[in-house]
């Protein structure tokens, strides 16, 4: 017997307030359809392929009984009735919400959701990274305001809470509000896990968009999402006649939350909000506020309102006709409720629209850097990626994109004029007939793409990405095409090791392809006066690699192969008069010791860049780096020898060093220093 | 300014032509020290002031503003009051402020406890299994620690010495306020403008703490944190957390479901306590972020209840400031104050700090001790001094991260020239980027003061091995007062 395609699961399309108001109550309950999969709950879990859930709720030491999904009634009914009494319904709920994020994002990546492995150190300074498969998710773990992503755990943490309503109609004082009954939150939440196992640099702030970009990237998951729940959006429709600009349920963030804790409506929301007298003011594009916010949810805000602003104009462009037809070609529709049959079409085009939105950002994820993201790299990414699927754009999505982008301020870095012609990165277009001294790379990329192209099961795909980079068998591997099976599968870093005639041309151009590091040595790299350890070396880790299959809208396919390397670099930083400069370069896994020692004149410099190889014509495309090199160099002289990028690293460390960067009086006092891996960053709520 | 270590311990000694004095006092407080060590400091006060305190006032119940009360008792035995102020949050005879008491104690017990609750699981076999995990001298291991301690010191400078004492004063305080200052403490409140028949030309305006709690609880600027400040229930935030760590340590229930959902914890076979997954574990996670933010929530709560004084000489204007440990939310509020009914100008406050010549620097130079827009940009005096009350030897870990805050530091210097007397400069730096020590930073800005400037300057100011003091000359030659 064949296994159902789906699991309808019932659950609040936003959150339990919701459902206690006349004018949405029949429309918060909706039926999540996730994928099916056979559930384990032995040990006390609940466990799928991507989640286990625990409710262990460790604020009263006790376990609270988990939900069976798969008894009669239970599937029969489309799961448990949504209820804030009952423990088995939250559980539920956080896997319905879940699972349908994971699924969104699958969708749009064009491959499986992988969460960021487990770091083991074994010995000293080596480790190795190891599968996690399940996410684990404790729906009751905190007495907080507040819901967070543990990248040390892989663990979602929620809170539940006493709420503190300014305004009693609104909300029951001291009624409890459970922060994994809201889908704002737990998509939010998930939106980090996910994004934590693309980039796991990304919890690095090497400045100030990179945790703004985290928190932005999660609300804007949550908040498209809500575009995919047809009734929802009929409702809201109705209720705001078309236009989506005014105050409505679509554009805002944990309605219950923002409530619970004192705020006169939602947490968050990408159109405007409202103020102390009551009334609800729409927020206007503010091309300075960029400069003057930095604490990262409300900078990330501002990256979430501009998308929304996107979402719109595309909306308005793609449903003008059926004004036209509505209004008689007046412009004005008649007074009264819009007719059923509009309300639908629109719902049509703005299910498209958030539909086509959301996938656009979640692609530009391959296309950012690994480390040191920035608002406008985003904005590259979204363009380059669109290029890629798409060579056609009738409702000019990406001229919108570029547009509200400018309107709030958001322009990348060293670029003189924003056009969509220099947002795009350039097509490098190196193959091995073009350059042959690439071979040994366009060889890597064909070998990786054979051994790939067949896996589906995660853990296997986590192997072949390990034996990938370090070499080794794949012979456990039963869907890997025979001969790799059988031979030693040599990894990227040997190959690049491998001595040959033409390494040496190689490895320059690849240095000033990537800007970093692959002679092995800082020789001739750095100036004399730079003290350096014998033994230490830039770190090179190739943090992410994998095959990415896509199919555009107007059904272009797309194979592409994506690998993303980091290398870090420990920087001592002495005073030359009243100018910093660098003293000393030592490996960055020494960080500890040199931090207890100088303080914050110890620096990690982070690089890395992320490689893009078309696999129709064994090409490398795109290469998109922050480099640990001096590229302009080379761009010059080709045989020149690149030097550090010593500019860019000091400039690094005055921004980590002068107050720039938000820290919170939560590192502030509590934090061992820049990089205390034991603050959990990841919070719905900037903590405190 | 004593110098005994982070904290405030201030006399002024205001003179007049035959040199008789009024004495008074603000705080006697530091940090991280011990009773011999302090000794010395409250000899030198006793000293200065001739064994009269005039005038004494207590800003506020923090360890780093009374402890030297507490420790040095029996020095002070022989000092004789005769006036005492202190804010309404020490009014012991207003059922609100008792029942407000009750609450901020209660806090603090929840504080405590849920800190032994942390450290008790911290202690336990599963959280150090865990820890192995993340190898052993992770940095998350490092951090954790830290953060602990962080806590503690916390803990510490809101519960004063005698740690297991939440209910009533911090003994520092208590002795100010049952024995030294026993028959004469007022209470004064925001709004006030306080005389003294001794001082014929000085006006005391009292300008914090605010009284309604909304504010007491706004310590950051506006600059973007997604929630709106004037919400009431900042106050309330950690309730829900320390309801469960107090049910928790009194071995009470406070489940929030049915019992027919519940299995203990001893009872349940769980993945969760499988060894192999210990690094998962998350028995700690809930009280670390909950002690953390209610930790900042008391600290900042109880700095912002800073009885704040503008002491303005009225022949001249001038103005001293003494805004003891005041956070943003204080500042704002003193712009509220309606003076219009008591028949003065709206913006008195705008013009008092417009006058301000001698500025005690809040809450020890931290990130957010000193009002931007409203405060430090509003004091346009030309002459303006400022003492700083940090010492990098004494102070708790950590927070030599925001003290001294650098752009605070870079303004001050440029408005006063670099008249600016700090407690210890060693160690201390106004430029992390251009590594510049403070010391130097000053004697730089000092030469944009004239020759004259400077010659007086230098007079004024007398460095000593428990004190520096300053000599704040009041203009009109026919005055009666200069204060030290």
């Amino acid at each position: 017997m064949s296994q159902p395609s789906t699991r309808k699961l019932r659950g609040y399309a936003f959150d339990p307030l919701i459902s206690a108001k006349l004018d949405t109550y029949e429309i918060n309950e909706i039926i999540y359809e996730v994928p099916w999969e056979k559930l384990d709950y032995s040990g006390g879990a609940i466990k799928g392929e991507y989640l286990e859930i625990i409710d262990y709720d460790p604020t009263t030491e006790s376990f609270y009984e988990h939900v069976n999904l798969d008894t009669n009634k239970i599937l029969a009914e489309h799961g448990l009735k949504p209820s804030e009494s009952d423990p088995k319904f939250h559980q539920q709920m956080v896997y319905a919400v879940a699972m349908t994020t994971i699924k969104n994002f699958e969708k749009a990546l064009g491959r499986k959701v992988l969460w960021a492995p487990k770091k083991v150190i074994s010995q000293g300074k080596s480790y190795r990274n190891d599968f996690v498969g399940r996410l684990r998710i404790y729906p009751h773990a905190l007495r907080e305001p507040n819901a967070y992503y543990s990248p040390s755990k892989k663990a979602l943490l929620f809170g539940y809470f006493h709420a503190n309503p300014i305004d009693q109609k609104e909300q029951m004082p001291g009624s409890l509000v459970f922060t994994c009954l809201s889908h704002d939150i737990i998509a939010h939440e998930v939106t980090h896990a996910i994004l934590d196992g693309i980039h796991r640099n990304y919890n690095h702030p090497t400045n100030q968009d990179v945790l703004a970009f985290h928190e932005a990237f999660a609300d804007i998951v949550a908040l498209f999402q809500h575009f995919t729940f047809p009734e929802v959006l009929k409702h809201q429709i109705t209720r705001t006649r078309g236009d989506l600009q005014q105050q409505n349920l679509l554009g805002q963030l944990a309605q219950e939350f923002g409530v619970a804790i004192g705020n006169y409506n939602s947490l968050r929301s990408a159109l405007g909000s409202v103020g102390k007298d009551g009334v609800w003011r729409a927020s206007k594009p503010d091309p300075l506020a960029l400069s003057r916010t930095n604490e990262p949810h409300a900078r990330g805000s501002i990256l979430v309102a501009s998308v929304f602003d996107a979402f719109l104009a595309i909306y308005r462009r793609r449903a003008a006709d059926l004004y036209r037809i509505a209004s008689n070609g007046t412009g004005e529709l008649p007074n009264g409720e819009l007719h059923p049959d509009l309300v639908n079409r629109l719902a049509k085009e703005a299910s498209k629209t958030a539909g086509h939105i959301l996938n656009m950002c979640i692609r530009a994820l391959d296309y950012c850097p690994p480390v040191d993201i920035t608002f406008g790299d985003f904005l590259r990414g979204i363009i380059t990626a669109d290029y890629d699927v798409t060579d056609s754009d009738p409702y000019g999505y990406r001229i919108a994109f570029l547009e509200s982008f400018r309107n709030r301020g958001i322009f990348p870095e060293r670029m003189n004029s924003m056009s969509l012609e220099k947002l795009r990165y350039p097509n490098l277009g190196i193959s091995e007939s073009t350059s042959p001294k690439y071979k040994v790379l366009i060889d890597f990329m064909t070998d990786v793409s054979f051994t790939f192209q067949y896996l589906n099961d995660r853990r296997e795909i986590h192997d072949a990405r390990i034996v990938s980079i370090i070499g080794g068998s794949l012979k456990h591997l039963s869907r890997v095409p025979r001969w790799f099976r059988e031979n030693r599968f040599m990894g990227f870093h040997q190959r690049l090791k491998q001595k040959s005639a033409d390494s040496e041309a190689f490895s320059s151009s690849f240095m000033q392809l990537t800007g970093l590091i692959f002679t092995g040595s800082w020789d001739g790299l750095v100036d004399d006066g730079i003290h350096i350890d014998r033994n230490e070396f830039p770190i090179t880790e190739i943090v992410d690699i994998g095959l990415v299959n896509r199919v555009g809208p107007d059904g272009k396919k797309i194979n592409h192969f994506v690998m993303t390397i980091v290398q870090n670099v420990g920087l001592l930083i002495a005073h030359k008069e009243d100018k910093p400069v660098i003293k000393k370069l030592f490996d960055h896994q020494s960080y500890d010791k040199y931090y207890s020692k100088h303080g914050t004149k110890a620096f990690i410099f982070r690089t890395g860049v992320s490689l893009f190889f078309d696999l129709d014509d064994y090409e490398l495309k795109y290469s998109i780096s922050k480099p640990m090199l001096v590229r302009s160099d080379l761009a010059e002289e080709p045989n020149r020898t690149p030097n550090l990028n010593i500019k860019e690293a000091l400039s690094k460390w005055e921004e980590v060093n002068t107050d720039r960067l938000h820290r919170s009086d939560f590192e502030l006092y509590f934090s061992s220093g820049p990089e205390d891996s034991s603050m959990e960053m990841f919070s719905m709520l900037h903590q405190h | 300014m004593y110098t005994p270590g982070t904290g405030d311990c201030f006399s002024l000694s205001f003179l007049d032509k035959e040199n008789n004095s009024f004495n008074m006092v603000i705080d006697a407080g530091s940090w991280k020290t011990s009773k011999a060590k302090l000794k010395p400091y409250a000899e030198a006060l006793m000293e200065s002031i001739e064994g009269r305190a005039d005038l004494l006032v207590v800003t506020h119940e923090h360890m780093d503003h009374v402890l030297i009360f507490d420790y040095c008792q029996e020095i002070f035995k022989e000092l004789e009051v005769n006036k005492a102020w202190m804010a309404w949050s020490e009014d012991d005879n207003d059922a609100k402020v008792v029942e407000w008491k009750e609450e901020h104690g209660q806090k603090k017990m929840a504080l405590s406890n849920s800190i032994s609750l942390l450290k008790k699981k911290m202690s336990a076999a599963p959280f150090r299994k865990g820890l192995e995990h993340y190898g052993a001298k992770s940095e998350y291991k490092q951090g954790l620690n830290s953060f602990v301690s962080g806590l503690d010191d916390m803990l510490e400078l809101n519960l004063g010495p005698n740690m297991s004492v939440y209910k009533g004063g911090m003994k520092g305080m208590e002795i100010v306020k049952n024995e030294m200052a026993k028959d004469c403490l007022e209470i004064v409140r925001r709004g006030d403008i306080l005389e003294v028949p001794e001082l014929t030309n000085v006006k005391f305006y009292v300008l914090g703490p605010p009284e309604v709690y909304d504010l007491v609880k706004l310590e950051h600027g506006k600059t973007g944190d997604g929630q709106t400040y004037d919400s009431n229930s900042e106050i309330l935030k950690s309730q829900s957390f320390s309801m469960a760590v107090s049910s928790m340590s009194n071995g009470a229930s406070d489940i929030p479901f049915s019992s027919e959902f519940v299995t203990n914890y001893k009872k349940q076979k769980s993945d969760y306590k499988k060894t192999e997954n210990s690094w998962r574990r998350i028995d700690h996670d809930w009280l670390m972020a909950g002690a953390g933010n209610l930790a900042l929530r008391l600290n900042t709560g109880l700095n912002n209840l800073s009885l704040v004084l503008a002491i303005e000489f009225t022949d001249t204007g001038q103005v001293m400031l003494f805004p003891g440990d005041a956070e943003l939310g204080s500042w704002l509020s003193w712009h509220e104050i309606d003076w219009e009914k008591k028949g003065l100008p709206k913006d008195l406050t705008t013009d008092l700090l417009s006058r301000t010549e001698f500025y005690k620097i809040a809450h020890h130079c931290s990130n957010n001790g000193t009002a931007k827009e409203m405060g430090l940009e509003l004091m346009t005096a030309k002459n303006l001094v400022a003492m700083g009350t940090l010492d990098y030897n004494l102070l708790g870990s950590g927070w030599d991260s925001t003290m001294p805050n650098m752009p605070l530091m870079e303004e001050i210097l440029h408005k006063t020239k670099g008249k600016l007397i700090m407690m210890n400069e060693e160690g201390l730096l106004s430029d992390r980027k251009k590594n510049i020590k403070l010391s130097d930073s000053i004697k730089k800005a000092n030469k944009r003061m004239t020759l004259s400037e400077r010659k007086e300057f230098k007079n004024a100011v007398d460095i000593q091995d428990h004190y520096k003091s300053y000599l704040f000359q009041v203009n009109e030659p026919n005055d009666p007062g200069n204060g030290a």
